[in-house]
């Protein structure tokens, strides 16, 4: 009867043993390899950035050349430019080139200025979609929508937000 | 004698199952938010935002004014540049020899400094580095040689021979820079994607 009444104590041990094991194998097999994940996972991070510094670096480039060819219609001129662009065929720019050929934009005189406006619907087909994938299966994602409010002069100098902080709030609404 | 050692047993029954219970509860838990979190899929999307004013002071966003063989000067990005140059094999020359003068105005008093190279396809023919300093009011072409080829972090160990142009060599003759290593993804000619890898460095020393 005395050794009966130990059995609880023995299978308390019997547990605590199989707890100690058990996560002494998760430190052993836990993989350590933190630098090749975060490297893996930092290429579709960088091609993200590439992809988000290369459409507003474009649409800048763009919207200049538009204004300054004197076209009638700076909406027309910019997505003629745009398409032709397109033909390098950089994965990076995800649906930038694909929303403004299809003519999913906004680009006109705003008083003295021009406003350009991409991206900015509801509709996934009117979005700029930057999208890159890595690891062996793909198994990193990073997706980023952006949407492009940007302002001009006359001479298709980009206007930054400092001085003209009211005015981009009242136009990228 | 026989009651008291039932009893013995009967508290140690008592002291030991609910305890064994409480152990089973929080191994329970523990498996359980395991399971939760290895099951776990976070949002791929990151949040929307506007952009307004946006400091771009990177080589592939500069613009640069480039006469492409057989065609008129066009303005273009350095990253639209660079992806043209791989777009047709006619250009290869041009890309090697040609190119690299129409980046020249790149280099100012501000940016007093700039290197790169290019190559395509994992693991590709990594071309010649490209080297520019600003001295004397004007970009002159710096000779390098790079020593150790290229560390996994994108250090370079570059040589300097033949800088010429007044530029202190002293300055630059056995630095390590770090350069930024990106890689994108164009259509060639024939309709097949290239992965291009640009190896640049833009800037001042020290930065």
């Amino acid at each position: 009867m005395k050794r009966k009444a130990q059995v609880p104590m023995l299978m308390l041990f019997l547990v605590a043993l199989v707890l100690t094991i058990a996560t002494l194998f998760a430190f052993t097999l836990a993989d350590r390899k933190f630098g090749d994940g975060s490297l893996v996972m930092s290429r579709a991070v960088s091609s993200v950035e590439i992809g988000e510094s290369y459409v507003i670096s474009s649409s800048k480039l763009m919207a200049k050349q538009a204004i300054l060819s004197g076209a009638s219609n700076v909406g027309s001129e910019f997505q003629r430019i745009a398409n032709a662009r397109r033909d390098l065929g950089v994965r990076e720019a995800g649906t930038f080139f694909k929303v403004v050929g299809e003519g999913n934009f906004e680009f006109a005189p705003l008083g003295r200025n021009y406003l350009l406006k991409i991206g900015k619907s509801d509709d996934l087909n009117k979005k700029i979609i930057l999208n890159a994938k890595s690891g062996i299966k793909n198994e990193n994602e990073v997706t980023r929508y952006i949407v492009i409010c940007m302002m001009f002069d006359e001479k298709g100098n980009y206007l930054g937000l400092g001085a003209n902080k009211a005015l981009y709030e009242q136009s990228c609404k | 004698m026989i009651y008291s050692d039932k009893k013995a047993q009967l508290g140690k029954i008592i002291s030991s199952v609910p305890l064994m219970i409480l152990i089973f509860v929080i191994m329970g838990l523990f498996v359980m938010l395991a399971a939760g979190f290895s099951l776990a899929k976070g949002s791929k999307d990151s949040p929307k935002f506007v952009y307004g004013n946006i400091a771009q002071d990177d080589l592939m966003s500069q613009e640069v004014s480039v006469a492409f063989p057989g065609e008129q000067a066009e303005t273009m990005l350095v990253i639209d540049a660079l992806a043209k140059s791989y777009s047709k094999k006619d250009y290869e020359g041009f890309r090697k020899e040609g190119l690299s003068d129409y980046f020249k105005p790149l280099v100012d008093a501000e940016h007093p400094f700039l290197f790169y190279r290019t190559r395509m396809g994992e693991p590709g023919t990594i071309e010649k580095m490209f080297g520019y300093a600003f001295s004397n009011n004007r970009a002159c072409e710096m000779k390098l040689t790079v020593r150790s080829g290229v560390a996994q972090d994108g250090l370079y160990d570059l040589s300097v021979n033949g800088v010429g142009c007044g530029v202190d060599s002293s300055l630059i003759g056995a630095f390590d820079i770090s350069m930024r290593r990106i890689s994108f993804e164009a259509v060639n000619e024939t309709g097949a994607r290239n992965t291009i890898y640009a190896d640049y460095y833009y800037g001042g020393i020290g930065e």
